[in-house]
């Protein structure tokens, strides 16, 4: 396992650079990135933004679909029209043919691999026999150009080429036509689909959502040019704007969700319905399209007949559509002040099976989403936003997200569902709708840079859950969870491909958001930070943005530099751990003896008299000299510490010493001992080390003797000439008490124990959970009756605490 | 249990139950265990952090019934025994060290369930098995980081690795204290 991982991360090292550290040991933690990022050029500026030449490709999409509902298969007829904004000439095509996934030859299905060479699961067995049944995969019946001639075409695995007919030069744009069809997934047994249909046996209906269904333009970027890379099921996609128009055909009595807005409601929807969707516009809380009880007839018919319902979406960079007679449709109108869109219909669409948590819930949370997000961004640029329930845990396209969680059938017919399931519903579509900004409008590359969409998301995600309600429990971005992961072994760079990540999750969604929590409330504050981020959304929206540019503009827009943030957070698998090693106070010695002996003087009196003298007084004792006062001389008159006028010369001395001739002002020395000894200042050398690598600011609690406190708030360059510790020097008129590093656990420090000074015992959770649930082990007990039980008289103590057994 | 390459081995099906996974959303699925050595104390602490959600859908695919994880004390009770069944930690000569429950509980969005043991007398390697969740939610990857005498290893469970080992410096193990 150590092995296998260290060869991971051997692929995985940075390349070493031009510039290389041979001599002492010290590492640079505030090098500006321009040597690791890519270099600016006339695509995308130094500052982040897009630069004169930015081009960007389009793809429109005309399609024709039909559902066949009791054979599962969808058949398509599409065409493409490609532009080509680039300043190359391209000899090719690609498109993606990601249902390929399904084919028994799929790199997918050959490169999964079995844990335990001796048993297998139940799992196992069926998506071996799904293997032998499945014909998966997009059944190409044509390809031609706009003229009806066969174009040569060439597929390898979920990829296909086009070979053009003749060169498509810059600023030209081609179209062709593709014909296909392919069996649809039944998500029961391909476990991993984001597509496909989900039966349910009670009704004998399904559902079906309908994702990566019609080949697709692969992306060209100046960055990569083509990004054909395989799909392999965990990378998501990387994608270009473009106009759809789109009519789908499916049973006469199903409902359809789809991305972009409905041509033809006429055609396809009662006069009923679009009376409430009208209504809907202007209500203060969802009203049902199709209610309930509609619903629930609709499930228990079957209508022989077809319609085709007509959508079209502008500028986006996806389409994608669910279908069901079994939907319970709701929709409320979403105002915002902006030109562009105004409005957008937020709607959502789920079957009794995800009552009554949806129609409490859904519609509701997409309208907090746009709300919320759009103050950190832009005003949601489409006309719908829409959460629908299937078979898709949760994912998200252009206007419309798929969703999954479902409530609980109760013995007497009703459904219920639990605190947390309604949690993470709310969460979810939060979740997905944000997706809507990152990356369908801000359309960062998902299959290089998770992060990028993930974590920005689910930064704004948990803005959003605290927006939403007093007690939802999302500490997600809050810094303290993060410190598990970042001080783990195995983990790799934020920075890293996303195929090949370990630890997934923390990498792509949990660290960057709380990195960015940081950044904002800690490193920038939020009116720095909130103003930056937005322009970094404005500067990209319907743009393709790298890490670069969000690097860039980050700084440029904030003023702040962060190369020392990304590089820490980014770029390294350092984590946070901050230490007060020492603190140490001193006074000025003033060398001025008319200070300096009485304090000395004072110094002694304040130690505790000789025991033996304190005995000798008390019996009565008398010294000689008491009873002899001839004896007293000059020296009892005057103790050491009298100041004699040889004293007072040598301290004249002393400041001649120090005078500095040459300076503009020779007794600038001598000034400032003197201030110094007037103010009679504490000074407090605070020595830091750094041990965990990532260098963060130092924020300090200081309290005073006088239980008063003050925050002092140390910038992160204090570590640049010495990232490992770092001595800082204070002065105050008060006397310092306590001094706590990170009070507030702000910086994901990952171990507590030593930010405090002097130095404080820390319990481990489990040892805060012993203390506080001794009285667990006690029997369950009726508190609503036990309360009522008179104190008997004389029994005041608390009891003891009982030192249990273990288990 | 040993197979011989050349005869049919029958294959014993193990009964697993796999949710639906959700393909983008919160990624979940992430679990984070620490086992530190506190020589204050004498024991081994065993700390489990699952995200409460998972924890609810698992246990209801394990019970068979509906499950509030956040509302019933005794459904959090039955996860902790559920993760206590499903971790263990052994010492160099296989000998199990006995982990005892001491109690599980919520916050954020997630559930701790905490074990403890006694340092033993001598160990120098230590074996830790973690299979919770592996077999009920596809995915799953439950991260241990074991400390002590200042030392941190981290081991990587998922549905492909269930068992691993760390070499224990033990001296250094019972005299620093841990990080926390």
């Amino acid at each position: 396992m150590k092995y296998l991982f260290a060869i991971l991360l051997a692929f995985l090292a940075l390349p070493a650079g031009a510039v290389e550290q041979t001599k002492g040991s010290f590492t640079d933690k505030f090098r500006q990135l321009d040597e690791e990022l890519p270099t600016p050029n006339m695509f995308r500026n130094a500052a982040g933004e897009p630069a004169p030449s930015y081009w960007q490709q389009q793809a429109d999409y005309d399609i024709d679909v039909r559902l066949d509902e009791n054979n599962r298969t969808i058949t398509g007829s599409e065409t493409i029209r490609y532009s080509n904004n680039s300043p190359d000439t391209l000899r090719y095509l690609w498109l993606q043919l990601d249902q390929n996934k399904f084919h028994h030859n799929s790199m997918d299905w050959l490169t999964r691999t079995v844990e335990d060479p001796k048993r297998i699961t139940y799992n196992e067995l069926r998506n071996l026999q799904f293997i032998d049944d499945f014909d998966g995969g997009f059944k190409i019946a044509a390809v031609e150009d706009a003229g009806g001639r066969s174009l040569p075409h060439t597929i390898i695995g979920t990829l296909m080429r086009i070979d053009l007919p003749r060169p498509l030069a810059p600023g030209k744009n081609i179209s062709f036509k593709i014909d296909w069809s392919y069996q649809l997934v039944d998500s029961e047994s391909a476990r991993s689909s984001r597509d496909g249909f989900e039966y349910f046996p009670q009704d004998g209906n399904d559902i079906f959502l309908m994702a990566q269904w019609y080949p697709r333009m692969v992306a060209y970027s100046d960055y990569e040019a083509w990004h054909n890379k395989e799909f392999i099921g965990r990378g998501e996609f990387t994608l270009e704007f473009g106009d759809f128009d789109v009519r789908i055909t499916v049973p006469a009595d199903h409902v359809v969700s789809s991305t972009g807005e409905l041509k033809n409601p006429g055609d396809v929807l009662s006069n009923v319905q679009q009376q409430r969707l009208k209504q809907a516009r202007n209500s203060e809380h969802p009203i049902f399209i199709v209610t309930p009880d509609e619903a629930l007839q609709n499930e228990a018919q079957r209508d022989d007949g077809s319609r085709s319902w007509h959508f079209a979406a502008r500028n986006v960079r996806d389409f994608a559509w669910a279908s069901s007679r079994k939907f319970i449709w709701d929709a409320q109108g979403y105002r915002q002040d902006d030109a562009d869109t105004p409005f957008v219909m937020a709607m959502s669409f789920y079957p009794k099976e995800g009552e009554p948590l949806w129609s409490k819930y859904s519609t509701q949370a997409v309208i907090h989403t746009l709300e919320v997000y759009s103050r950190y961004s832009f005003a949601f640029p489409y006309p719908v936003a829409q959460s629908v329930n299937g078979p898709a845990g949760g994912m998200e396209y252009p206007m419309i997200t798929f969703n999954g969680p479902r409530t609980e059938l109760q013995e007497d017919g009703s459904r219920t569902y639990s605190r947390s399931e309604k949690l993470f519903l709310i969460g979810v579509v939060i979740h997905e709708i944000g997706h809507g900004y990152f990356p369908m409008v801000v359309n960062s590359d998902e299959r290089q840079w998770t992060w990028m969409d993930e974590g920005l998301n689910t930064f704004l995600q948990y803005l959003a859950q605290i927006e939403w309600g007093e007690d939802y429990p999302s500490k997600r971005g809050e810094p303290r969870w993060i410190v598990d992961f970042m001080k783990s072994e195995k983990q790799v760079p934020v920075m890293t491909n996303s195929e090949s990540l370990l630890q997934f999750g923390n990498n792509a969604y949990a660290k960057p958001a709380t990195a960015l929590v940081i950044l904002r409330e800690t490193i920038l504050g939020r009116e720095l930070f909130d103003f930056a981020f937005k322009e970094y959304t404005r500067r990209w929206k319907f743009r393709r943005p790298t890490p670069a540019d969000f690097f860039r503009t980050m700084e440029e827009a904030s003023g702040v530099d962060l190369d020392w943030f990304w590089r820490g957070w980014f770029y390294t698998t350092d984590h946070v751990d901050i230490s007060i090693d020492r603190v140490t106070r001193f006074k000025v010695a003033s060398h001025d003896p008319d200070v300096e002996f009485p304090k000395q003087r004072e110094t002694l009196e304040s130690e505790p008299l000789s025991r033996t003298k304190n005995s000798n007084a008390a019996e009565g004792r008398t010294t000689r000299e008491e009873r002899f006062p001839e004896l007293v001389d000059f020296y009892n008159e005057n103790d050491p510490f009298t100041v004699s006028n040889k004293d007072r010369n040598e301290f004249q001395e002393y400041l001649e010493s120090i005078r500095a001739p040459r300076d503009t002002d020779p007794e600038w020395r001598s000034k400032a001992l003197l201030r110094a000894i007037e103010e009679d200042k504490n000074f407090y050398m605070m020595e830091f080390s750094s041990p965990g690598g990532l260098v963060m600011p130092i924020l300090l609690q200081i309290t005073y003797i006088d239980d008063s406190t003050e925050m002092l708030r140390i910038p992160a360059e204090i570590w640049r000439f010495s990232p490992g510790q770092v001595n800082k020097l204070i002065a105050r008129d008060r006397e310092i008490a306590t001094i706590v590093v990170d009070p507030f656990w702000e910086t994901a420090d990952v171990d507590v124990t030593n930010n405090h000074y002097p130095r404080q015992f820390i319990p481990s959770r489990l040892e805060i959970y012993k203390d506080e649930n001794w009285t667990s082990k006690l029997p369950n007990r009726d508190l609503m009756q036990d309360i009522k039980t008179e104190l008997d008289s004389g029994k005041e103590d608390i009891p003891l605490r009982v030192e249990t057994p273990d288990q | 249990m040993g197979c011989p390459a050349v005869r049919i081995c029958q294959i014993v099906l193990i009964m697993t139950i796999l949710m639906a996974v959700p393909a983008s959303s919160h990624q979940l699925q992430a679990a984070i265990s620490s086992v530190t050595f506190v020589p204050r104390n004498n024991t081994i602490e065993v700390i489990h952090r699952f995200y409460s959600h998972d924890a609810e859908h698992a246990l209801s695919l394990l019970t068979g019934h509906h499950v509030d994880i956040l509302q019933d004390k005794e459904a959090q009770q039955a996860f902790g025994r559920y993760v206590s069944e499903h971790f263990q930690l052994s010492g160099q000569d296989g000998t199990e060290l006995p982990l005892s429950l001491v109690g599980v509980e919520l916050e954020g969005d997630f559930i701790w369930v905490y074990q403890e043991t006694p340092i033993p007398g001598q160990l120098s390697e230590l074996s830790i098995s973690d299979s919770a969740l592996l077999d009920v939610t596809p995915g799953q990857v439950n991260t241990v980081n074991v400390e002590c005498g200042g030392e941190l290893d981290t081991l990587v469970f998922s549905e492909k690795l269930r068992t691993a080992r760390v070499e224990i410096d033990f001296d250094a193990c019972v005299t620093t204290p841990a990080i926390r």
